[in-house]
């Protein structure tokens, strides 16, 4: 058995209120700093348990959320990249087993409502604004910003790319772009913190929608949110004398071969799941079929239907038949986004999976609870630094409510 | 065959102001490229020992756990390619961009091997340019700004 498996938990989890349920409108930090209270008190334990703080982002350079919510850890640290959920979890493990700490602390507040809307401001002002410049200057060596690139909605010029090409390589359809986004809905339509828990999305609606950046519909993208989210880590020894049912880490796995994607061009149309998977699930010790839900990252369509494939859920190449088959809805085979996903019910990068996986397995999910659920696979994907191929790193993380 | 450019590309091909804007943040490994561009040379670095041709790579990994910067070379390249990957550009939010959609973003499959990521341009509907259709590079030149932007458009839109 793997020495990983079942050796740490988290304890507790929080997130702030979101723009549904009331909140939005505060600053990054101060949501962040509501959620690190709320996954606090959820564990049962202190600010000054915390020995050491995680913030799971690139947005900001200052340990300003942790502070804001009382915390005096003995180190602040930023994970600068994505799939952070899951890069903080094995950098914990480390802090803890050598001694540094006893709980950890990981947390992320995003804005980016508010800056979108100070953004759409300038631009009616009749101000130039450059969007999302990040896309452009690392790997291009510059100059593409000024080609147009970024003054679409940037991520979603970059994304639409690797959809296009899923779509000229193996058939994906436009209506199986819009059944990730349908899913994802029904899912959302369950979620009163979800930003459509009271709105449906037809076929005819998806269709019906503006093209963003073609192969894209509105549908096709993430909601843009103000929401923060936290959770709090420990070893599984701890875990049993916390307040809340300790939710177990099984494995995690990293993929990072999305560097090759200058020359390995098979890298356009898949996402590193294909490797982070491998070392997750040996960890567990389990197989794709013991999953009983998964939280995808789905920061678009087409990522999900890549993503599915490259996890096993169904063959590379059918993860458009796979979705629409209606097999991740509310009532499906293997549920995934249970609580609406990045596509309709906010976006905090992927610490929202990670918070929607433990409340599913302590069983806190009410209309949306997967009965029996006891594994979830939870995914994250990105990056900054690349384009036009995204997708370069993805964290896979198997959590369990039973240990062994 | 590589596009021999005049005055007017801006022009012919209806693109605003945002040609003469400044290229900012470039690494500063690739300016043989921007000052190929100039010349109305698209160049590519390529490897002097196993032939391999890169961008924006500037260093080859194929051998030796340090590649030689020294093996690495700036050398004429066609020009040309298959579109690979292409999206319509239909939500701009920079208003310097608003008149000109929908227009399309590619990444082209150089003839040499490389993917290159790029404005295309067309005088047609850019949904009539589909993946696997030839392109060539388009030399847009701006005297204000001193520089030159390899965009790309469907072979033989753009002849003297």
């Amino acid at each position: 058995m793997s020495r990983f498996r079942d050796s740490l938990a988290i304890v507790g989890i929080g997130i702030s209120p979101t723009t549904r349920t009331g909140g939005g409108g505060l600053s990054a930090h101060m949501m962040e700093a509501q959620a690190l209270k709320l996954a606090i008190e959820d564990a049962g334990l202190q600010p000054s348990d915390i020995h050491a703080s995680l913030y799971a982002g690139a947005q900001q350079g200052a340990d300003s959320g942790a502070r804001m919510a009382g915390l005096k850890p003995r180190w602040w640290l930023p994970f600068g990249r994505m799939a952070n959920a899951h890069n903080s979890l094995l950098y914990a493990a480390g802090a803890i087993a050598s001694g540094n700490c006893d709980h950890v602390a990981v947390s992320l507040g995003i804005s980016w409502l508010t800056d979108a809307q100070n953004m759409a401001k300038a631009a009616a002002e009749g101000r130039s604004v450059v969007v999302d410049k990040k896309f452009s200057i690392a790997r291009d060596g510059g100059g593409v910003v000024q080609q147009g690139w970024t003054a679409t909605p940037g991520a979603a010029a970059v994304h639409a790319f690797l959809a296009s090409r899923h779509m000229h390589e193996f058939g994906t359809t436009e209506e199986q772009l819009g059944s990730v986004a349908l899913a994802h809905r029904a899912w959302a339509n369950l979620n009163p913190e979800a930003k459509f828990y009271d709105r449906e999305l037809t076929m005819e609606d998806y269709l019906a929608s503006r093209w963003v950046v073609h192969p894209y519909r509105l549908f096709d993208n993430c909601v843009v949110s103000d929401v923060a989210c936290a959770f709090i880590v420990t070893t599984a020894e701890r875990a049993k004398d916390l307040r809340r049912p300790p939710v177990y880490v099984k494995g995690v796995g990293m993929g990072d071969a999305g560097r090759e994607s200058w020359w390995d061009k098979s890298t356009f149309s898949r996402t590193d799941a294909a490797f982070a998977r491998d070392r997750a699930f040996e960890s567990a010790g389990i197989g794709i079929e013991d999953v009983d839900l998964a939280e995808i990252y789905d920061c678009f369509t087409g990522d999900v239907i890549m993503t599915v494939e490259d996890y096993g859920f169904c063959k590379k190449g059918e993860g458009g038949p796979f979705l629409e088959s209606g097999a991740t809805r509310p009532g499906g085979s293997i549920p995934m986004n249970t609580h609406g996903g990045l596509l309709s019910a906010f976006h905090c990068g992927d610490m929202g999976n990670m918070i929607e996986a433990v409340r599913q397995l302590r069983g806190d999910c009410g209309d949306r609870q997967v009965p029996g659920a006891e594994i979830a696979l939870v995914d994250g994907h990105g990056a900054e630094l690349i384009l036009p191929y995204m997708c370069p790193i993805t964290g896979c993380t198997i959590l369990g409510n039973q240990e062994g | 065959m590589t596009i021999e450019t005049r005055a007017g590309v801006q022009e012919e091909f209806g693109l605003g102001d945002w040609i003469h804007a400044p290229l900012e943040d470039l690494d500063p490994d690739q300016m043989l490229f921007w000052d190929g561009l100039k010349e109305h040379v698209f160049t590519l670095c390529h490897c002097t020992v196993c032939d391999a041709w890169y961008w924006p790579q500037t260093l080859c990994p194929n051998h030796g756990a340090i590649p030689e910067v020294g093996q690495m070379e700036w050398v004429p390249s066609s020009g040309r390619g298959t579109i690979f990957a292409r999206v319509i550009v239909h939500q701009v939010t920079d208003p310097a961009f608003a008149g000109e959609v929908p227009y399309g973003l590619i990444v082209v499959e150089l003839e040499e091997g490389p993917l290159f990521v790029c404005r295309m341009i067309t005088k047609g509907d850019p949904y009539d340019a589909a993946i696997g259709d030839p392109v060539e590079v388009v030399y847009c030149d701006s005297d204000r700004a001193g520089h030159t932007l390899p965009l790309f458009a469907p072979v033989g839109e753009w002849t003297r």
